[in-house]
């Protein structure tokens, strides 16, 4: 059974490129960016709409695995409500692919 | 070291060509994504949270120095400079891009090297003992049966499709290194007559939602029988196991719920049935092979070196710590952790794995393994060269001294990368391992292991561990879940989940009060889970939940 939406929950449109992978919004200037702070927010009403836009774009091959996800405002920050997402848009947090340095070899 | 021959050789281009066209396909809009995904995962190519990942195979853990240094090369060149060692052996990429996989699956061909079978529902990377040829309690080399087992399941075409994935492992010592009894199918093989290899055959073995431990099908299997067995086993689960609900479709549950005597009754009928010449150059194909893992160019060494260089504590602690006893006098097998206080388990940068690839040529004959504990492993080092080898270690951060001490934590990728994940494991593996060091300049913390998995499909090998981290999503908010007195050895345990979850702040804290009471309670000679069971889990829960 599909989700109860509050009439008032906000959505961003996000997928991956295609070619490169990279982590992509819906700007809602017919492309898409690659910050959430580029996105175009979307009303509860409106995602039939985003939802073909979405489908059109995967169609188009400029994208893969398109999808409507809630987000809420903070400080005029657009920030996903789910946990998952929230770190898709974070990035790791982790300083990955640097070593942790040399230890000094005890004398 | 197995090398290809001419068939595996033609077989893997033909198949990094193929996927080549299917990538072209899929950017030219001739294939869509659900046409193109299943071919995709099939060459081990993931969509993760940020991007795609591919997952190379590396069978049974056995790697060259030539294959290494090209390992390095495709972290350096496609990706963002490292990579991830896994509990399957296998090494994963988190970065490339869909346009260079096909590049990056024709530099792994001309090292005898590929993706294949690293996803999907069919048989995966066939995992086995790093220590295989080399350790002192060894059997029998495990590594040709594993490699038996490459060849006949690689694009096996009855065996594509199978509800589930589908895990093996084999080992030939007494003791187990490779988690066999969390697998599907885990081969353990002793010599028989005339020292050809006898087989006992463990089912029904997993982790994830369900953890089981593999029971005994058959003991006693011989070489000319292995693969008919196998195949009538795999075809049995391919017909019942379970394709209405993937969390009900591996093999444990058919055994579960099926019953292993139904099971092996129903194997033994489609035994009756099959033709066994298909098989029929299996025993000359396990001779072959298993001529290519015999080293006949191991120089002979003394034990001791004529002059003892006074050593440094370092070295000593990392010598008692990392290097294992090795069949052949005068050698040494040394694990290098991938665990530093306050790193990524299992992650390599592409300095360290060129720098890893020179030191195996230097100093062991040009050979490596990785560990399902998601270490390095250099098998024929010279005793005499050890101080010199933890010099090289320590200039490339890599002479950690914790192997098989509390620090030497498995972790998974978890939410930082997996799509699949509930919550993140490398935070708290980094965490834990700075605190843990910490303490294990103190105190013994050898004899328990700590694993964590970022959900509940436990790549992290939760479920095996004296203390097992769960990482869950409780209502948007990180949250994690103790288990107590698993194990991965012979005696292999699922361990008990504790109680009520913490936060990841918390979660220091609980494991040095679990710390605290094992310290306390136990007697000389008791390890952790001994300890556990003789205790039981209400004295850990107090201990943990109401000294909090």
């Amino acid at each position: 059974m599909a989700k109860k939406v509050k009439t008032d929950q906000i959505f961003v449109l996000t997928a991956n490129d295609l070619s490169s992978g990279d982590i992509v919004f819906w700007s809602g200037e017919s492309r898409w960016a690659q910050e959430i702070t580029s996105a175009h927010v979307i009303a509860a009403n409106e995602q039939d709409t985003f939802t073909e836009i979405a489908s059109a774009s995967e169609s188009a091959n400029e994208v893969v695995g398109a999808y409507l996800t809630p987000v809420e405002r903070k400080n005029s920050d657009l920030q996903p409500v789910e946990l998952r997402e929230r770190r898709r848009v974070a990035g790791p947090s982790i300083a990955y692919g640097s070593p942790v340095l040399p230890q000094k070899i005890a004398a | 070291m197995y090398v290809y021959d001419k068939h595996d050789q033609t077989f893997v281009e033909a198949r990094s060509q193929e996927f080549r066209d299917q990538v072209k396909r899929r950017l030219a809009g001739e294939l869509s994504e659900d046409e193109f995904k299943p071919m995709r995962l099939m060459n081990g190519l993931y969509l993760q949270l940020h991007a795609y990942m591919l997952r190379v195979a590396i069978p049974y853990g056995t790697l060259s120095s030539d294959q290494m240094r090209k390992l390095a090369y495709l972290a350096e060149k496609y990706d963002r400079g490292y990579g991830h060692f896994t509990t399957r052996q296998n090494i994963q990429y988190n970065w490339p891009k869909l346009v260079d996989v096909p590049d990056m699956l024709d530099e792994l061909a001309k090292v005898q090297m590929h993706a294949i079978q690293t996803s999907g529902n069919c048989i995966r990377n066939v995992t086995s003992d790093p220590f295989a040829g080399v350790a002192g309690d060894e059997w029998i080399d495990p590594r040709p049966t594993a490699e038996l087992l490459r060849q006949w399941s690689s694009l096996h075409p009855e065996f594509a499709y199978l509800p589930r994935k589908f895990k093996f492992a084999v080992t030939g010592a007494a003791e187990d290194r490779a988690a066999l009894k969390f697998h599907d199918i885990g081969l353990k093989v002793k010599p028989g007559a005339d020292s050809e290899p006898l087989f006992e055959i463990w089912v029904g073995g997993g982790q994830g939602r369900t953890p089981r431990i593999a029971v005994l099908f058959e003991d006693k299997v011989e070489l000319v029988d292995l693969l008919p067995k196998l195949d009538s086993m795999l075809r049995v689960y391919n017909l019942h196991g379970r394709r209405d609900n993937k969390y009900k479709a591996r093999i444990k549950i058919l055994i579960a719920e099926y019953g292993l005597e139904n099971y092996r009754s129903d194997v033994e009928e489609d035994l009756a049935l099959q033709s066994l010449e298909p098989f029929a150059p299996a025993v000359a194909e396990y001779h072959r092979i298993a001529k290519d893992f015999e080293r006949t160019d191991v120089p002979p060494r003394s034990v001791s070196s004529p002059k003892q260089e006074p050593q440094s504590p370092g070295l000593t602690a990392w010598i008692k710590q990392n290097v294992t006893s090795h069949k052949i006098a005068g050698y040494g097998v040394v694990s290098i952790s991938l665990k530093p206080k306050g790193g990524i388990p299992g992650d390599a940068t592409a300095e360290q794995m060129y720098a890893l690839a020179d030191l195996a040529e230097r100093f062991s004959l040009s050979e490596l393994r990785i560990t399902h504990r998601q270490n390095i492993v250099l098998p024929y080092v010279p005793a005499s060269d050890l101080a010199e080898l933890y010099e090289e270690l320590v200039v490339h951060g890599l002479a950690e001294d914790n192997v098989g001490l509390l620090s030497d934590i498995i972790a998974c990728p978890g939410l930082d990368y997996c799509a699949l994940a509930t919550a993140r494991s490398i935070p708290v593996a980094q965490t834990l391992s700075t605190r843990l060091r910490e303490r294990e300049s103190r105190e013994d913390l050898s004899g328990l292991t700590l694993n964590i998995s970022g959900c509940i499909n436990a790549c992290g090998h939760h479920h095996a561990a004296s203390i097992g981290i769960l990482g869950l999503n409780r209502a948007e908010t990180e949250n994690y879940q103790i288990t107590l007195g698993g194990s991965s050895n012979d005696n292999a345990s699922v361990g008990e989940i504790l109680g009520p979850g913490f936060s990841q702040e918390e979660i220091p804290a609980a494991v040095d009060r679990i710390l605290d009471f094992y310290q306390a309670s136990k007697q000389p000679d008791e390890n952790f889970n001994q300890v556990y069971q003789r205790l039981g889990k209400s004295a850990f829960k107090e201990a943990v939940y109401v000294a909090a």
